[in-house]
């Protein structure tokens, strides 16, 4: 299920809202419960046939949490582990990387047929936090948790379940047990929730239209330099605002009921280098490469050589992770080489280049990496970005047209890429003492949060183009 | 003032507006509009989808009930006309809802497009090949096959579009360029009404700021064209109807045009929509799909209906209309094609003793050229707008 579903928006969460708040006497067992049962009916809404899928990875690594956490014989406890992380990468491997790799059998005539197999929804998501419980658990980060209940919120709690951010069991296990539920907790996430709403219906959405118009046309006449340049830079404008709306609304829910949940995104086109984007970008992701790939293979504690390596290993899984195609392992790659070079090579250059020109270069970084992440193939990435870059037509005729109709959202996208709103609150902040400020401050984001979700929701009714592009990882 | 009671006090505030919000969203989504069809969107909504195991287990079942809720849900219309009216007003985007918005004209929005010489002369063969065999299966018992090509509205107003849309010119001269000789090679005879329209330096008359079809004054000229075509060559001699032979009158109910359908009609731009009725009292009975109608050729709409449409010629698509004028020294015609034909049928009918129409977008009961060989009609007229010359499919077969 979508959060921009009418089925979520008109039915799952007003029941959940009134079964989690209004049932008398509900404890914080019986609220695990509820949300429980609400998160795989998310779920299973997807398509039942991948729910017990879901099922499944919650039992495996419920088993093997008490496998690692119970047994006191290190041998059993890293079997344990071992065999809880093969049989999750197992899982990935079968249903996002068999297609994939038969292929490349295929290909090569190894194979007669690929397989095909339908991704379950979220499926790198669940799968990477369920490894990531049982990894803490060996690590003695966390002590096991033996009610399978809690497992399987932890794991299937729906705010998070199919698009992130990749919440660590560390993060909420408390909150499992024990959590607060107040007035302000409530508004906060509200708000969270409704102006991701409207990141996604008013600004990711129309810029995905333009992304795909652009996108469709390799390889044809129609795609010319000038509106190569408007699709790449409205797919960067999409991507980010698609996911990050995710990730806000993920976070607000998570407030309604109580959870804190980290961020997943800190205005990364703002970034000066491709290591500060990557720090703002997706840091869920990130973080999670860092602690169990990236430190366990030594890290920065080894020579170059080996932290060249260590980098290798973790842009191509991450690149590996966003999906099974060649173009996506080629975007891995492609960060990873720049990361490598950025750390050993050009560290003390671009500290002497200016600010601006950092910015600048990183965003054209960004959204060159952005065409081979969005291109079908690696050879309409290779032809998209010829295109950018002058093998083309330069028939402005459509991408005036695009920068026309959408002005409105690429206005709205440019000021939101920026932290503006840091910079207001900030201000409000420093007049708080003076009472107009003061009531500006309380009611202005309430009411722009209510006219976003309302506008949102007329664009969520009146339109049918509503693909959240995150769900495919 | 207690800074914290207030925040407090705003924040109940906005959890109970969310909440009614969300009341309401959810009565709309359990009040759901029985109408199957989309008058504005002029399509069908999403029906209740069929629960089946597979759709249960791949999630598709789900989709299409959201689907269903969605396009079913009461407030739909609401939020599409809301949604309509920022986008022409506030947002004054260039196209909305596919229309291109100008102050006096609403076009089509045309995709952009290459236009492939190969693709153009592969299907203009096609088309040519087509026709010609109806050619010779009409001529073949004595009658005369004539292929009229009249220019629909983005061809009329072409040089009303932003210089950054595409008007499609240049995939309309290729499609003269290769469709007419290829005509003329085949023996086919056509008439082509964008060279009237040339020759009389684009009439505004003749098409529409609205619609996409012709005027009746359009339909007018297209019928004279064909009469004057059929007397040239010399089997009949049909009295075309002119001036003092027919009244022109304006229909009171506001007209809505294809495009001001598709935006609600929001935008400050209408026009009327004429008819044409013959002054002499032709008695004649009406056949549609084979039961005897009314004898009208015009649907004029009655209290109940807000508004006109292009469907007060003939009352619109229908697969097969017959008049019978029983005036047996009069030839018959059969006339085919899309809607276009309406606007022409509604005067055509006045010159035979019986008057054939088919709509095979619609019509499936037997194939033209059986119909053809079945009725026999000594003329037979093919209409198609310069948007579906090419189209090889139904009324182009």
């Amino acid at each position: 299920m979508l959060f921009t579903s009418n089925v979520f928006v008109q039915f799952f969460l007003p029941l959940l809202l009134v079964c989690y708040f209004l049932i008398p006497k509900l404890g914080i067992m019986g609220k695990n419960a509820v949300l429980l049962v609400f998160s795989l009916a998310f779920y299973a809404f997807g398509g039942v046939g991948h729910f017990f899928l879901l099922v499944g990875s919650v039992a495996l690594n419920y088993v093997g949490g008490l496998c690692v956490g119970l047994c006191e014989r290190q041998g059993i406890r890293r079997l344990g582990l071992w065999m809880t992380v093969a049989i999750n990468l197992a899982l990935i491997g079968v249903f996002k990387y068999a297609g994939f790799a038969t292929g490349i059998l295929k290909d090569l005539g190894i194979l007669g047929e690929a397989v095909e197999i339908a991704l379950p929804i979220g499926i790198s998501f669940f799968t990477f936090q369920g490894m990531s419980y049982v990894i803490d658990v060996y690590r003695h980060d966390t002590p096991v948790q033996k009610n399978p209940l809690n497992v399987a919120l932890y794991i299937s709690l729906f705010p998070q379940l199919v698009a992130g951010p990749i919440v660590r069991y560390t993060d909420i296990e408390g909150e499992i047990i024990d959590r607060k539920h107040s007035v302000a907790l409530v508004t906060a996430g509200l708000v969270r929730f409704m102006l991701g709403f409207g990141k996604k219906m008013l600004i990711a959405n129309p810029m995905g239209r333009i992304a795909d118009d652009a996108f469709a046309l390799v390889g044809t006449e129609l795609l010319t330099t000038p509106l190569a340049w408007v699709g790449a830079i409205a797919y960067a404008m999409q991507i980010y605002f698609d996911f990050s709306a995710y990730s806000d609304m993920a976070i607000g829910l998570g407030k309604i009921f109580g959870f804190h949940f980290n961020e997943n995104f800190n205005y990364p086109y703002i970034a000066s280098s491709v290591t500060d984007f990557w720090r703002r970008w997706h840091i869920s992701l990130s973080t999670w490469f860092r602690d169990y790939v990236y430190i366990p293979l030594g890290g920065n504690r080894c020579g170059v050589a080996r932290q060249i390596f260590n980098l290798a290993i973790v842009w191509l899984l991450t690149g590996l992770w966003h999906g099974a195609s060649w173009s996506f392992i080629a975007w891995g790659a492609y960060y990873g080489v720049l990361l490598i070079l950025e750390k050993f090579v050009l560290k003390k250059l671009l500290d002497r280049i200016p600010k601006w020109i950092r910015h600048i270069s990183t965003m054209l970084i960004v959204i060159i990496g952005w065409v081979f992440f969005r291109a079908l193939t690696l050879s309409d990435g290779v032809e998209y970005l010829g295109v950018m870059f002058g093998m083309g037509s330069v028939d402005p005729a459509s991408s005036v047209y695009y920068l026309h109709q959408y002005a409105p959202e690429f206005i709205l996208a440019f000021i939101g890429i920026f932290p503006l709103k840091n910079v207001i609150a900030g201000l409000l902040e420093k007049h708080k003492e003076k009472k107009a400020v003061f009531i500006f401050s309380e009611i202005a984001p309430k009411v722009f949060a209510v006219c976003v979700f309302f506008l949102s929701y007329m664009s969520l009714v009146s339109g049918s183009f509503n693909p959240f592009i995150y769900f495919q990882f | 003032m207690n800074k914290e009671k207030f925040a407090h006090r705003s924040s109940l505030v906005l959890i109970a507006v969310f909440c009614v919000i969300l009341a309401l969203a959810m009565l709309s989504g359990f009040i759901l509009t029985d109408d199957q069809y989309s008058f504005y969107e002029n399509r069908n909504l999403a029906a209740f989808p069929e629960l089946t195991l597979d759709g249960v287990m791949d999630g598709s079942y789900f989709t299409a009930l959201d689907t269903y809720i969605k396009e079913r849900s009461a407030a739909r219309e609401g939020f599409l006309r809301l949604s309509t009216f920022i986008d022409l007003y506030l947002l004054r985007r260039p196209v909305v809802n596919d229309v291109v918005i100008t102050r006096d004209t609403l076009l089509p929005f045309n995709d952009f497009e290459v236009v492939s010489d190969y693709n153009v002369n592969y299907y203009s063969q096609e088309i040519a090949n087509n026709l010609k065999s109806h050619t010779d299966l009409v001529e073949s018992y004595g009658g005369s096959f004539y292929y009229v090509a009249v220019p629909c509205q983005y061809v009329c107003k072409s040089g009303d579009y932003p210089w950054y849309l595409n008007n499609r010119s240049e995939y309309t001269e290729a499609t003269r360029a290769a469709l007419f000789p290829m005509l003329e090679e085949a023996g086919i005879e056509y008439i082509d009404m964008l060279r009237y329209c040339e020759e009389n330096d684009y009439p505004d008359s003749y098409s529409s700021n609205i619609d996409n079809h012709f005027s009746i004054t359009g339909g007018y000229a297209t019928y004279l064209e064909i009469i004057e075509r059929i007397n040239s060559d010399g089997k009949f001699s049909l009295d075309p109807l002119t001036e003092g032979e027919y009244s022109y009158s304006e229909v009171e109910k506001r007209y809505l045009g294809s495009r001001t359908r598709k935006i609600f009609d929001m935008w400050d731009i209408t026009e009327p929509i004429g008819i044409m009725t013959v002054d002499e009292d032709i008695p004649f009975t009406r056949y549609n799909w084979g039961s005897e109608g009314a004898s009208t050729v015009y649907h004029i709409p009655g209290e109940d209906e807000q508004y006109a449409t292009y469907g007060v010629y003939m009352g619109g698509d229908i697969s097969e209309t017959v008049i019978k004028t029983e005036r047996p020294d009069l030839p018959s015609i059969l006339v085919y094609g899309d809607s276009f034909t309406n606007a022409v049928e509604s005067l055509i009918w006045y010159n035979f003793d019986t008057m054939y129409s088919l709509d095979l977008r619609h019509y499936d009961e037997m194939d033209l050229e059986s119909y053809i060989e079945k009725f026999k009609p000594d003329i037979v007229v093919c209409i198609r707008d310069y948007q579906a010359l090419l189209s090889p499919w139904y009324n182009g077969q």
